[in-house]
């Protein structure tokens, strides 16, 4: 009889000792895999919370602008750019979108196809169309790398035209000519500002590129009025235009210059390479945002704002699995060692009459395994309900309902304004492939942890002295 | 050659601060054939003595020799294993076996060479101690002590040994079931050719016996008598 039958024999014959170890089993089982999946779950949930917010950033500008605000406004715009580069330099950084942008231009020879008909677009005399200069600080702006909108016709721009600030332009793709004919790749386009009727600049552009925005963009921004340009460009027209300004108004003493249009910067969304990267980011850029006016902003601001509870869940549940991880080998040990002694005559036998001590150890493990892991297993099943009833205790325990919840975040590095109560709402425990995985390891661990102290008892033991007590 | 050979045996057991010499290099042989008895007081060390040339302690000086091979040599656990059989006072039966279970664990875990139809020769054995088919089935708390005793015989003498070692196996029995236990061992000895060893209280016993090895407690040593 072979030491693996003796095991079976064992198990199904001494139902009473059977019976206790599986019993006690079932229900450290039942506490451990609650404990478990309330632990995996929140820390999954706090992983996917983490993983749509993504590694981003952002520096807001609070600017005051004294007066006289001409003094004022090419001291922060130095500062800024010179901020938003540094912090775009970083080697953690994957890209840092900065966009200038200026308005107030229009342009009469091209006019919208998708917003208004042709005749209704002669019945307007042709009109000139606003348009905003949109700048990119990409060759391939982020927006068509993140598929926010696609190059449909031409190209993107070169590095060369991004460095030097090429007259070049990406246009909407539902742009025609004002004689309803179609804009080639090439054609150049005539934009022109306009102060009391009077022009103050035309700048020629060339039509490299044709887009279409195909999903939605940080803060709902609309890209159909837009001409994209690099950033250098905007500032070139920009410069342009102040000197022309300039001239036109001392023609005419109209005041200074920041009467009309300037180049604003809008808050770049910052990506990093990868959120653990962020927090050291952000003491960085702390470091560097010296002033008031400005403030650092990331995902990690909105986590906290939003998963507080999240938080408090996992901390909570990972003091519970840890104690119950423990006492699961305290106890299992005890009911091991007292199994084990109870047959400690049976082992003394098998000593007697020659049988090797490893195959005494496979026979108790083979025994203790079966049992405990069946246990385990069929543990899951309770600690399912036992779990689901855990959260939702927990979580009445720690919201408290006099706080209320942070419906509002940065918009711009959480476009999908995932809130606390999205999550709560969305809350769900998981008993997925991990946690089974997880599960098995820790009672595996569990099972070596508590049968390792009494099986070294009978690895050490002399069989006459197992025989005599 | 002596089947079994102790050579200088010398133990002791703690006492107070001192220790106890129990055997004092103990000279003794036992031969196939023949029944020994070992008789002494309490505590003057029959059962040590037994527990040294089982194999389930080890002596503290000497040597024990089995077939000329000192058992240390061989291996304590093959020893056991393939040499000898041992028989306790308080059976020590696997109790959630039947009686065939009981032998076959024996003849299962023996190096030597079993028939091929374990299951028949292990019946054929119980049947030898007067154990049938009907009770060789039934759970080991279903048999008095008698038959208990019988099976535990039965399963030392299983795996082929030649030495039989048995501590006081006649202790716990009514005085009818003793005489036909002493007769079995009898038989072994002179029958089958066995060694057997046994330790006893009793001088009535002893003296159905070959050779009675007579344990001097101001000696520590054997008086052997024949």
């Amino acid at each position: 009889m072979k030491w693996f039958k003796r095991s079976w024999l064992s198990i199904t014959r001494n139902k009473i000792k059977t019976g206790i170890l599986f019993l006690t089993t079932f229900i450290i089982g039942s506490f451990l895999s609650s404990t478990l999946a309330l632990y995996l779950s929140n820390e999954q949930i706090k992983a996917e919370i983490k993983n749509k917010l993504g590694p981003v950033a952002t520096v807001h500008s609070y600017y005051n602008f004294d007066e006289p605000y001409a003094d004022t406004y090419d001291k922060y715009f130095d500062e800024y750019t010179m901020i938003l580069e540094k912090l775009a330099q970083n080697p953690a950084v994957e890209y840092a979108n900065i966009h200038y942008s200026l308005t107030g231009f229009a342009s009469p020879s091209i006019y919208d196809d998708s917003t208004m008909s042709y005749q209704d677009y002669e019945a307007m005399n042709k009109k000139a169309v606003p348009l905003i200069c949109y700048g990119t600080n990409y060759s391939m702006p982020i927006e068509v790398q993140e598929y926010k909108m696609e190059i449909t016709d031409g190209r993107g721009f070169t590095e060369e035209e991004i460095n030097t600030g090429a007259n070049v332009i990406l246009l909407p793709e539902n742009y025609k000519r004002n004689d309803n004919q179609a804009i080639q790749i090439g054609d150049q386009i005539q934009l022109y500002y306009k102060k009391d009727q009077q022009i103050i600049l035309e700048y020629q552009v060339k039509v490299i590129g044709k887009f279409k925005q195909i999903n939605q963009l940080p803060q709902d921004m609309n890209l159909s009025d837009c001409v994209i340009m690099p950033n250098q460009t905007i500032e070139h027209i920009s410069l342009s235009l102040n000197e022309a300004w300039l001239s036109f108004s001392d023609a005419i003493s109209h005041g200074d210059h920041y009467d009309i249009p300037q180049i604003s910067i809008s808050s770049p969304i910052i990506r990093l390479k990868n959120i653990d990267y962020l927090e050291a980011f952000h003491e960085r850029a702390t470091l560097l945002l010296k002033n008031k006016n400005y403030v650092f902003s990331s995902a990690s601001d909105i986590y906290d704002a939003i998963a507080g509870i999240i938080e408090n869940m996992s901390f909570m549940s990972k003091f519970l699995v840890s104690s119950a991880f423990i006492s699961s080998i305290l106890i299992l040990s005890l009911i091991t060692t007292m199994f084990i002694r109870l047959r400690k005559h049976e082992i003394g036998v098998y000593m007697a009459v020659g049988e090797k001590k490893n195959r005494i150890i496979f026979q108790f493990i083979h025994e203790i395994l079966f049992i405990m892991l069946l246990s385990f297993n069929l543990s899951l099943l309770a600690g399912k309900q036992i779990s689901n009833s855990l959260s939702e205790e927990l979580m009445d325990f720690l919201i408290d309902p006099n706080i209320q919840t942070i419906t509002q975040t940065d918009e711009l590095l959480n476009p999908e304004q995932i809130s606390r109560d999205t999550i709560l709402n969305n809350y769900s425990l998981s008993f997925d492939s991990s946690f089974l995985i997880v599960y098995e390891v820790l009672s595996l661990s569990v099972f070596t942890l508590s049968a390792s102290f009494p099986l070294i008892y009978l690895v050490k033991s002399k069989p006459k002295d197992i025989l005599s007590e | 050659m002596n089947i079994l050979e102790t050579k200088n045996l010398y133990f002791t057991y703690p006492d107070g601060d001192q220790r106890k010499i129990i055997l004092n290099e103990v000279n003794v042989s036992f031969d196939k054939g023949k029944f020994y008895t070992i008789l002494g007081a309490s505590g003057s060390g029959k059962t040590t003595f037994l527990s040294l040339i089982a194999a389930l302690d080890k002596p503290e000086r000497g040597e024990i020799l089995f077939n000329g091979e000192a058992i240390e040599k061989i291996g304590y656990e093959k020893y056991r294993r393939d040499d000898i059989g041992i028989v306790f006072q308080s059976y020590n039966l696997i109790p959630y076996m039947n009686s065939l279970e009981n032998v076959m664990v024996a003849m299962s875990i023996t190096d030597n060479e079993m028939e091929k139809d374990m299951k028949a020769q292990a019946l054929r054995i119980l049947e030898s101690v007067g154990i049938d088919e009907n009770k060789a089935k039934r759970r080991i708390n279903r048999l008095s002590g008698g038959e208990q005793q019988r099976v535990a015989i039965a399963r030392a003498i299983s795996t082929n040994v030649d030495v039989i070692i048995a501590d006081e196996p006649t202790g716990n029995l009514d005085g009818k079931t003793s005489e036909m236990i002493i007769d079995i061992f009898k038989k072994l000895a002179h029958e089958q050719n066995k060694c057997v060893i046994m330790v006893t209280h009793s001088e009535k016993i002893a003296a159905e016996s070959d050779v009675v090895l007579k344990l001097n407690t101001d000696t520590q040593n054997f008086e052997v008598t024949s």
